[in-house]
């Protein structure tokens, strides 16, 4: 029994390394189709060995979660854009790395495998997938990071935005908002999430000017509109007089007002975001958030396929940044007219 | 083992022992009610009472459905995920038919149960795989988790659904002054404590996790009980996912996750064993409450987030060593 055991191991053995694939590829495409099928039924084209047309020019996009609504608006936008200006020149696929950073890297050394031309990401973490970008692109594939950057000597090229530029736009406008002494509290996002260690520096470098302002509490609220709201609840009840809460994005922003709302103490806290999402700038309108702040998930997308298409052509890329803009009640229209054409808002 | 199953289906006789058992995880709850209240002046205020009672109230009633379970010997991993999607589903229901002309509150009983309906139709299959196939819960119900979520994701499209309108009531508002979220969690209880104390069906639940075969062999019909847990469970799941939804004055489809560990580490705390055949549904009640008021205290605190989770992760092992102890005696 154990002989042909072994030998079944060996033929299956042989079979594997004949097929062709470098070693991770198939696990990762077994691990990866199921997870894809469950997460994205609407991807266009599937990463499977025997993709046809050869030739064609093939742009994968790693999103860096499904979860993620910001993430997903990037992914949504690109999706949109692949297919009106550039179907003629590759293919689209999008990816779900579900915020894991193991699976991102599977996912980069799979669109390698699968010969894809160009890989788009946004990364979970900014060490975690170093390796394998150095090695996709020393095969010859070109990797930009949009919505962030990794740390890996310039070898991906990245369209990027400043979390601490976000931040500092709201710490700006909070410190001319505020009243004297005002208290306020931080809800922040992860624990080391590069995004909320921006931000956060951002909001304490806006408010350098108002040394009076106290920061009575801050709490990590994941990004979670739920944290939000009950973190708000409890300091409500313990600290008095708190006169403004920033965020360090528009779900828990709009969890606290919620907790705010219930507490029947709307309009006496001054609420602040970031994002600009659908509900938080029809807030900014209503006078339920004081301000949040537009993270381009439109040029992320419009710049990422852009250079996509110029590596495909052979030009030279530079890393950009692009800033980001503080929407209030004075530019909010232009925001939800933007949601509008977008179809987030009705 | 079978001596705890007997005293606990009996709860008129008044047992010694079994009060002992009981007054357990009771005293440290008085514990840690006593020590909140001394170090914050906020703590014992009616408003932030009210805020604890809303704040476990979702948790409370899937703990429910996982005391029941786990009485049976089971289990189910995948409330966190069917609480975003059955939630979603009742506020984006609830929006669309009142969008075409519904009365709010026709839309709204037809949106919960629709909640509801949704949680038992993923519990059933749940159920169905585990008894059928005699597949471990533990692993039917976290393929359900993935499932579910992703079910979700495709019926949000991924973005959080906004402006729900009137439902958010049931999450948000009093009727007088309780809130409408503790109403429905006291609904749970009392019903829980109905199946568990008053009725055959509870009592085959104690049986067949106490002893699947004894249970078998008495004549109980175990595949068609357990299957029935399940359902109450997901009754119960789809009823918290509105309500957690219609808190939120949102559909938020990446939230509620691990949700279900909150609920069966009240359950555990309060005195269900994994083994089975034990829990009672006041000691679930009163694990829920030791958590929250746990979460509570060290927000009101302005406790670092970082030392929070250190914090409860000890305080939860001190109360399950505790209550250990405490029924150790009765064997």
């Amino acid at each position: 029994m154990k002989k042909v055991i072994v030998l079944l191991l060996c033929t299956a053995l042989i079979i594997m390394a004949m097929a062709g694939c470098t070693p991770t590829a198939p696990q990762s495409s077994a691990a990866a189709s199921p997870s894809q099928a469950a997460a994205s039924p609407s991807e266009p084209a599937k990463e499977s060995p025997d993709q046809p047309a050869a030739g064609a020019k093939k742009v994968a996009f790693i999103c860096k979660a499904y979860s993620d609504a910001f993430c997903v608006w990037v992914k949504n936008e690109m999706e949109k854009l692949a297919k009106e200006k550039y179907a003629g020149e590759f293919e689209f696929a999008a990816f779900d790395a579900e915020n894991n950073s193991e699976k991102q890297i599977n996912q980069i050394n799979n669109a390698v495998a699968n010969k894809f031309d160009v890989i788009i990401f946004q990364q979970v973490d900014t060490q975690a997938p170093v390796t394998a970008v150095k090695d996709a692109v020393s095969k010859g594939v070109t990797v930009i990071a949009v919505t962030g950057h990794i740390e890996d000597g310039g070898a991906s090229i990245y369209v990027d935005s400043s979390p601490e530029q976000q931040g500092t736009l709201i710490g700006q406008v909070a410190a001319e908002r505020l009243a004297k002494d005002a208290k306020i509290a931080i809800l922040q996002g992860p624990a080391g999430n590069p995004h909320a260690n921006g931000r956060e520096a951002g909001f304490k470098k806006g408010l350098e000017t108002r040394k009076d302002v106290q920061i009575a509490d801050e709490q990590i609220g994941e990004w979670q509109k739920e944290k939000g709201l009950t973190i708000t609840q409890n300091w409500l009840s313990s600290i008095k007089d708190l006169q403004g809460i920033l965020c360090h994005n528009d779900n828990m922003a709009l969890g606290a007002y919620e907790a705010i709302k219930m507490a029947g103490k709307e309009g006496k806290i001054q609420i602040y975001g970031v994002d600009a999402m659908a509900e938080a700038v029809l807030a900014v309108k209503d006078g339920k958030m004081e301000a949040t702040v537009f993270q381009n998930a439109i040029a992320f997308a419009e710049k990422g396929l852009e250079f996509a298409s110029k590596a495909l052509k052979g030009e030279k890329l530079e890393s950009i940044i692009v800033d980001s803009e503080l929407v209030t009640k004075d530019n909010v229209e232009k925001y939800i007219e933007l949601h509008k054409q977008l179809g987030n808002i009705k | 083992m079978n001596k705890t199953v007997e005293t606990n289906i009996k709860p008129g006789v008044i047992d010694v022992k079994q009060l002992y058992n009981k007054y357990g995880i009771f005293a440290i709850l008085i514990v840690i009610l006593a020590i909140s209240s001394i170090i914050s002046p906020a703590f014992l205020t009616d408003t932030n009472i009210l805020n604890v009672l809303t704040q476990i109230s979702v948790v409370t009633i899937v703990a429910c459905g996982e005391t029941i379970l786990i009485i049976s010997g089971m289990i189910d991993l995948s409330p966190g995920s069917v609480i975003a999607l059955s939630g979603c589903l009742c506020v984006g229901t609830y929006k669309s038919l009142v969008a075409g002309n519904m009365a709010w509150g026709l839309a709204g009983i037809i949106s919960i149960l629709l909640a509801m309906g949704v949680g038992m139709v993923i519990s059933f299959l749940s159920s169905a795989i585990i008894t059928r196939y005699n597949a471990p819960p533990f692993i039917v119900t976290l393929a359900m988790m993935t499932a579910a979520r992703g079910l979700c994701y495709i019926y949000t499209g991924g973005q959080p659904i906004y402006d729900i309108g009137e439902i958010r009531v049931i999450g948000q508002s009093s009727l007088g002054f309780i809130p409408i979220t503790v109403i429905a969690m006291i609904l749970v209880l009392i019903i829980t404590w109905v199946i568990l104390t008053q009725m055959r069906f509870g009592r085959y639940l104690y049986a067949i996790g106490g002893n699947k075969e004894a249970a078998v062999a008495s004549g109980i019909k175990t595949n068609k009980t357990i299957m029935l847990a399940y359902l109450t469970s997901g009754a119960f799941v789809g009823l918290a996912g509105s309500i957690f939804m219609a808190r939120l004055n949102s559909g938020q489809p990446s939230e509620a996750v691990g949700l279900e560990f909150d609920a069966i580490t009240a359950a555990i705390i309060g005195g269900s064993s994994f083994n089975g055949g034990i829990g009672t549904v006041t000691g679930t009640l009163a694990g829920a409450i030791i958590i929250g008021i746990i979460n509570n205290i060290l927000n009101l605190m302005l406790v670092q987030s970082y030392y929070q989770q250190i914090v409860k992760g000890f305080i939860i092992v001190i109360a399950v060593i505790l209550d250990i102890k405490t029924k150790g005696k009765t064997k």
